[in-house]
Formats: C-alpha cells, structure tokens, sequence
C-alpha cells in the first residue's frame, strides 16, 4: 500500500481509484457511549441503512475498521480506551464526531468527569451536531466525510501516517 | 420552577396530602437504637450517632427484618456553595449519611442517617453487616471524602484513580464555571398562558 500510495498516488487516475475505493467501503467501528448510538444503530438498521452508502458496521475489531464513529459521552475516564482504540486502527482512518457530547461536552460542558470533546484525545474529521443527531444527521455527516476522502491527497495522507499523538 | 433552589419546596394542591406514617415503625426503631425519629412524608427515618451507626444497623437488619439493604448515600450540608445557589435558610454544617433498608415481606422501607463533623468525616462500615453496603460506600468515599471505618477496600469505584478532589461536595469547584457562568438564569423563558396559571 505504501508503494502505491508513494509512487503512484500522484498520478491523477491513481489517486481517484484509491479514494473512490476508500470511500466506498468505509468499515464502522462503532464507539457507543451514550443515546447517540441509539441513533447510529437506527442508521444502521434497515430503515435508514447506511450500508447503502458502503458504510459497514459491525467489523470484529478496531484494526479491521477505517471509520470510528463516536457516539456520546466521553468521560476522562473512558478517555484512554477511545485513544488506545483509535491507534489500533490502520490507516487510512477517520473519525466522526458524532452529539453535542462528543464533540464539545455539550450539556455537560461545566461537569467534573466528561471530556470536554473528543477532539482533545483524537483528530477529529467531521462533527455531526444533534443531541442527539438524527440518523439522517449522521448519514449527512458521512456523505461530507465521504466528500472529504474524495478530495484527499493519497500521498499526503499516507505520509501523515506516523503524525505526533494530538 | 419555583423550587428551584430547594429553599421554597411548596406542596402543590394536585399533590396527595402525606399519608399516615407506618404505625410506629419510625419510633419503635428510634428506640431500639437510641436515635430520634424523624418523618419525612412517608417513609420513617431515625437519626443516629455516628457511634451507633453499625450497631444500628445490626438492629434493623436482625430485630426489624430490614434484610435488604437498598442503598447507601450522603448529602452536604453547607451554608457556603462553590457552584449553584446557596441553601433559602443557615443549615448546620455537616454531612449527613443515609442508608434505606427494606423489609422484602412487608415492603417496609426505613432510613437510617447519621450526621458526620465536617473536619473528621468518619463513620463505621456497614459492610459486615449488609455485604451489599461495600460499593455504596466506595462511592459515598469518593464523591464525599467520607471515611468508612472497616471498609476492606476503599478504592475509587466511579472516578479515575488519579482524580483530586471529591466532586459532589458543595465546595467543589467547577472549573468551566469559573470561566463560564452558568447561563440557566438567563435562558429560562416565561411559562406561557395556562388553565393553572392564568395571569402569566
């Protein structure tokens, strides 16, 4: 993968592949913390089923996943396992930010235990605000995600691969 | 809406007036373990000294049949508060321990509380007496810096093992706060016009 994305990732048709590939085949690793994965269940279930969008949910574990959804409450002490969780992931990986929770504390913004957003511990790609979002919100978000791969720059992603821990 | 900092709790008309407390169970309690009675609405409650608190208990579980213990909590008493409003009226300084035990034949349910001096907060450990007392008071230990004299293993049971502070004190600051009011006050609207509440 390395070869390719080094060597080739330039070439313009290359490129497209890779992201049109990525983009299509997202596996979810699905971080429920709170009634926001109430949410992102009904998305994946069959009334809004985001597996339409290539959106896979369910894989076996973090290092089969390319998106890390999380959904809900992050507390400090909950903190260190989405880190860990998230490096066991391979790259190339994404994450959304899924509630008012995750993404900035939300309504418990002054409280002793929440992180005051995801965003502290991991890179964040696109936010999806709600509290919680709607399935449809949620399947907004991966489309802009999606938006967003289809844009990338093969090789600059993968030489971000080995980037400081935020 | 009015109640809102505890200091005008007002009894609605809509609300049932307070039954008639079960028929001494409160001070026949009180009287086995030399501590006062107190009712609040309808559930008899004793107030004991912190010295008899496991004897207490010792005596509701195996005199009264309180086998089931239900749970085991505690309130800070402050006249002075780092975050929200300050108590309508001067209370006297202390925290307070309560523990609900229940009967499971006859569904009685009695509470047992004890007031704890706030420079000392120690009290015995109900866990040789109720096993199921051990979390409860793990919990009591880390939110209220209570000490639970005869607890196998006062460790953290919410809170990450690092974390200062005991966070459910009325001194607890909160640090968003400091930085950020809390804007409740300024973002409660006007309840609109209702049957109840004609002139609003």
């Amino acid at each position: 993968m390395g070869v390719v994305a080094e060597r080739f990732g330039g070439i313009k048709p290359v490129s497209w592949l890779l992201n049109w590939s990525r983009r299509y085949s997202l596996w979810l690793f699905q971080f429920g913390l709170a009634c926001c994965a109430i949410e992102m269940m009904a998305a994946s279930g069959p009334r809004y089923d985001f597996m339409r969008f290539g959106i896979i949910p369910l894989p076996a574990s973090p290092r089969q996943a390319d998106l890390m959804v999380v959904a809900g409450t992050v507390t400090d002490k909950m903190a260190p396992a989405v880190r860990r969780l998230y490096e066991q992931m391979p790259e190339p990986k994404y994450v959304i930010s899924m509630g008012s929770c995750s993404n900035c504390g939300g309504p418990y913004w002054d409280s002793y235990s929440v992180t005051k957003g995801v965003d502290q511990i991991i890179p964040v790609d696109v936010y999806v605000p709600g509290c919680p979002p709607r399935p449809e919100a949620l399947m907004e978000g991966i489309v802009l995600l999606q938006e967003k791969i289809k844009g990338e720059d093969v090789r600059e992603k993968w030489k971000r691969r080995d980037r400081q821990p935020v | 809406m009015s109640a809102r900092n505890g200091s005008a709790v007002t009894d609605s008309p809509s609300e049932p007036p307070p039954e008639t407390p079960a028929p001494g169970l409160a001070d026949a309690l009180a009287a086995a373990t030399g501590g006062t009675p107190v009712q609040i609405n309808r559930t008899p409650k004793v107030r004991v000294e912190p010295a008899a608190w496991r004897e207490a208990a010792t005596i509701a579980r195996d005199e009264f049949g309180l086998v089931f213990f239900s749970w085991l909590s505690a309130t800070d008493w402050a006249n002075q508060t780092a975050v929200g409003d300050p108590p309508g009226e001067e209370v006297a300084e202390r925290y307070e321990v309560l523990c609900a035990l229940s009967d499971l034949d006859g569904g009685e349910l009695a509470i047992l509380s004890t007031d704890l001096d706030k420079a000392a907060p120690r009290v015995d450990s109900l866990c040789d007496v109720y096993p199921g007392a051990n979390w409860h008071e793990r919990e009591a230990a880390e939110m209220f810096g209570i000490d639970f004299a005869g607890h196998p293993d006062l460790a953290k049971l919410y809170l990450p093992d690092d974390f200062q502070g005991h966070p459910l004190r009325k001194s607890y600051p909160l640090l968003s706060r400091e930085v950020k009011p809390w804007p409740g006050t300024v973002d409660v609207e006007e309840m609109p016009p209702s049957s109840e509440n004609p002139e609003a």
